[in-house]
């Protein structure tokens, strides 16, 4: 093996154990996705695993605790609702009837939050007429 | 019909005739046609600024018939936010973007003299996308369309995006973004022309490109740090990403075209890279509209992701078909005789901003893919970005500090050990004496080593340029330095952007390894400690300012008994119009300090809060800010031709060194 061939072959080791260092790092960066109904089906058998929950803030759910910091709300879709319990305080932009994305683990009948990400949609359909003739 | 699309029509229109002036320019070597093909994007350019200074006074006038103005401002938006909601939506997004490119390309349009073959090649292909761009500003994102009816008030802009950084962050994202296209259309015209001075053309665009993107990340970071109560400066948001990764291959790119420019190598590998760095720049533009992916940027559901994927389809099939069919053209010369050696250290330098790249795109990507073909969705946690990037930082800082004084060609033995002994013992030296002081992380002792080795390599360059000066024209220190500095502004501005760099890691790492943070539930004058600082609540206030009610938590902070601060804020606003809270993080510099306050819930007697004390966070805006854009501008400066100056200064050395000669030889 020539000096251009054995730096060649370091240069790959260095390459191959990079490739895996990085997909290990990566599968254990990766966590789960549902919907509010999906999640609901698989709760038991998540076990305590991490995952994030999409769905929307429930009408009338907040209970704001701020002596606590404590945020409970119902999280939900078309076909399941869930009680979410986040005590990071109060998430940025947060209100009701708008989507969010919680971040934690189901523990006790409740899903415990380490993040709450509210989304902003396109309110388009609120605006308000007020008193004013279509033009 | 309505003034802003009115404009955009005609722009449309004396786009294509641009482009069709060109091919048949071009085809029919009539210079006629291109003279009023410059006059045509003169005029693109004019009527882009009257359509932009149009949504600005519909802005400014709070005329809700418009319904981008109806959906991103109310009557109760401040008016500096009511001006920077022009782009705080999709469809005034796309409209800076393609103002900037008309007044790019009527920059270029303007300066007769240099519209030359390359750049008659080049303008159809930033012409078709403007086209493009017009055409989806007239169908699918119509910055003017009108309601049939007129709205009481506005939805009122995003909380989060009224922040002073929203008026710099999208704006000189989009210099940088509207940059990346010029580079991209010179690689087409070189590479169709088999003419390889498009790396030269377009390193200074890209160099321009590359001070918006810089600046775009920055103001970004620092949006984060102090808005988005994500307790740090960077989140690898996926949006965030987006505006990295073509910053990360531009940069590669600079470092590359050096090898080209001198050695005549890497020539497909540029093509790579400028390639990417546009595709990387319309999948930015494609995540920040779409809503395809979740995060603060994002502008909700739209229709226009087609659009974007369908051009970077286009953009990616045109040039692989133009680069196989004119692939013999395009033979790099051999240019790397060692592994050891400058030139060598730039293709490392490629491997590990490629090697961020890929990492970074394929975190960023992957949910999608997962989705689309797995049918699952997944979401790729920081960890994974941090764990893959940090060696690849610390690797990128060591090759930093062996890169400037590393041989051209081939580096041998006795040359590493005359260059590198002195650089390197001080690293260790200095490694040292901090272990003494306490910095004892393992990660901190390689950033130390690391930096204290690129400070030193970049010093003994530049002693030895300054004494190169001194030997043809000893005019006393001060003056050679500034004769030195200005013959080799290139390398200046460079040597200073690795400073900045530099200065970034260290925060980073500082920040990192030694943050110390707290949360507390606190009751008015409570204590509480973090580190050797200790956190007393005086009072709670709360007012109104401007469109919001504040909440403020109050806290006197002592250090070792002593009073060092009074009145520091953990700040909540409460905005009424669309009835959410948020947090303000507040951020106070203490000597090498930042004292963080990110309050969780305040009531009128009690603060939940976390409080973090994070070291060396001033460096990464002092280097990031000042001392970045201060190398990227001396760079900039050699815009001026920078080949006659470094030809003219090769004569001046020959003619001094033939002068020195012949003194020697009178001497004797």
């Amino acid at each position: 093996m020539n000096r251009k061939q054995k730096n060649m072959l370091g240069i790959g080791v260095v390459a191959v154990s990079i490739i895996y260092l990085s997909a290990l790092s990566f599968s254990n960066a990766l966590s789960f996705y549902y919907e509010v109904g999906e999640f609901v089906e698989l709760a038991d058998s998540l076990d305590g695993k991490v995952v994030n929950v999409n769905g929307t803030i429930l009408k009338n759910s907040t209970i704001w605790e701020p002596e606590k910091a404590r945020l409970t709300f119902k999280l939900g879709d078309d076909s399941a609702t869930i009680t979410v319990v986040s005590n990071e305080g109060m998430p940025g932009n947060y209100k009701e009837e708008i989507p969010a994305v919680v971040t934690g683990y189901f523990i006790n009948g409740t899903f415990q939050a380490n993040q709450v990400i509210t989304k902003c949609p396109s309110k388009y359909g609120e605006l308000d007429h007020g008193d004013h003739d279509e033009t | 019909m309505e003034l802003g699309e009115t404009t955009l029509v005609i722009a449309l229109i004396l786009s294509v005739y641009a482009i069709a002036a060109h091919i048949f320019g071009i085809w029919k070597k009539k210079n006629e046609l291109f003279d009023s093909a410059r006059i045509a994007i003169i005029a693109i350019a004019v009527l882009l600024t009257i359509a932009s200074i149009w949504l600005f006074n519909l802005f400014i006038t709070r005329n809700f018939q418009y319904e981008y103005v109806a959906l991103y401002s109310s009557l109760d938006l401040p008016m500096v936010y009511t001006i920077s909601a022009f782009w705080a939506g999709a469809d005034g997004s796309l409209l800076l973007w393609a103002w900037l490119i008309a007044i790019y390309i009527a920059m270029i349009a303007v300066r007769g003299k240099s519209y030359d073959n390359l750049i008659k090649h080049a303008m159809p292909v930033i012409l078709v996308t403007l086209a493009y761009f017009l055409y989806m500003m007239l169908t699918v994102s119509r910055p003017f369309r009108m309601l049939d009816f007129i709205p009481v008030d506005g939805n009122g802009l995003n909380p989060l995006l009224q922040d002073p950084g929203m008026l710099f962050h999208p704006t000189t994202l989009f210099w940088g973004y509207a940059g990346a296209i010029i580079p991209f259309a010179l690689m087409i015209a070189g590479i169709y022309l088999a003419d390889d001075t498009w790396t030269y053309r377009a390193r200074r665009w890209a160099l321009w490109a590359w001070l918006g993107l810089t600046l775009g990340n920055m103001f970004g970071s620092y949006w984060a740090y102090t808005v988005l109560n994500w307790g740090g400066f960077w989140g690898w948001d996926p949006v965030e990403n987006a505006s990295f990764l073509p910053w990360l291959t531009l940069t590669a790119f600079y470092h590359s075209t050096m090898i080209q420019e001198r050695k005549g190598g890497m020539k497909f590998w540029n093509i790579l890279l400028i390639l990417l760095t546009w595709e990387l720049v319309v999948y930015g533009t494609l995540l920040t509209r779409s809503g395809i992916i979740s995060s603060v940027h994002t502008f909700g559901e739209s229709t226009t992701a087609p659009y974007y994927i369908n051009y970077m389809i286009v953009v990616l099939a045109a040039t692989l078909i133009l680069v196989a069919w004119k692939y013999n053209s395009i033979q790099s010369k051999k240019v790397f005789e060692s592994f050891v050696s400058r030139e060598a250290s730039f293709l490392y330098n490629n491997w590990i901003f490629m090697a961020s790249t890929a990492s970074v795109l394929w975190g960023t990507t992957y949910p999608l893919l997962s989705e689309a073909f797995r049918g699952y969705k997944v979401m790729v946690g920081p960890s994974f970005y941090n764990q893959v990037n940090v060696p690849l930082g610390i690797a990128l800082l060591f090759l930093m500090g062996i890169c400037p004084l590393i041989a051209w060609r081939r580096a041998s033995v006795s040359h590493l050990q005359r260059n590198f002994t002195m650089p390197l013992a001080t690293a260790v030296g200095v490694t040292a004496i901090a272990f003494v002081f306490g910095i004892r992380d393992f990660y901190a002792q390689i950033v130390v080593a690391g930096s204290v080795l690129v400070i030193a390599t970049h010093l003994v360059d530049v002693s030895k340029i300054v004494n190169r000066q001194k030997k043809l024209e000893d005019r006393g220190y001060l003056k050679n330095f500034s004769k030195a500095f200005w013959n080799n502004r290139r390398t200046f501005g460079g040597y200073l952007c690795h400073i900045a760099i530099l200065m970034i890691i260290v925060s980073a790492a500082g920040a990192v390894v030694y943050e110390k943070e707290g949360t507390f539930n606190m009751r008015i004058g409570d204590t509480s400690s973090v580190g050797s600082y200790e956190f007393q609540l005086t009072r709670v206030d709360q007012y109104m300012k401007s469109n919001r009610q504040v909440t403020a938590a109050l806290f006197d902070v002592y250090k070792n008994g002593e009073l060092i601060l009074t009145d520091a804020n953990a700040l909540m606003y409460y905005y009424a119009r669309q009835d959410n809270t948020n947090v303000k993080p507040m951020a106070y510099r203490i000597g090498l300090d930042d004292l963080y306050f990110s309050a969780q819930a305040i009531t009128p007697d009690h603060a939940t809060l976390k409080i973090k004390v994070m070291p060396v966070m001033f460096l990464m805006w002092l280097g990031g800010f000042y001392v970045l854009i201060l190398g990227i501008l001396i760079c900039v400066s050699t815009v001026i031709p920078i080949r006659q100056r470094r030809l003219s200064a090769d004569i001046n050395v020959k003619e001094s060194m033939k002068k020195m000669t012949t003194e020697s030889v009178h001497d004797i």
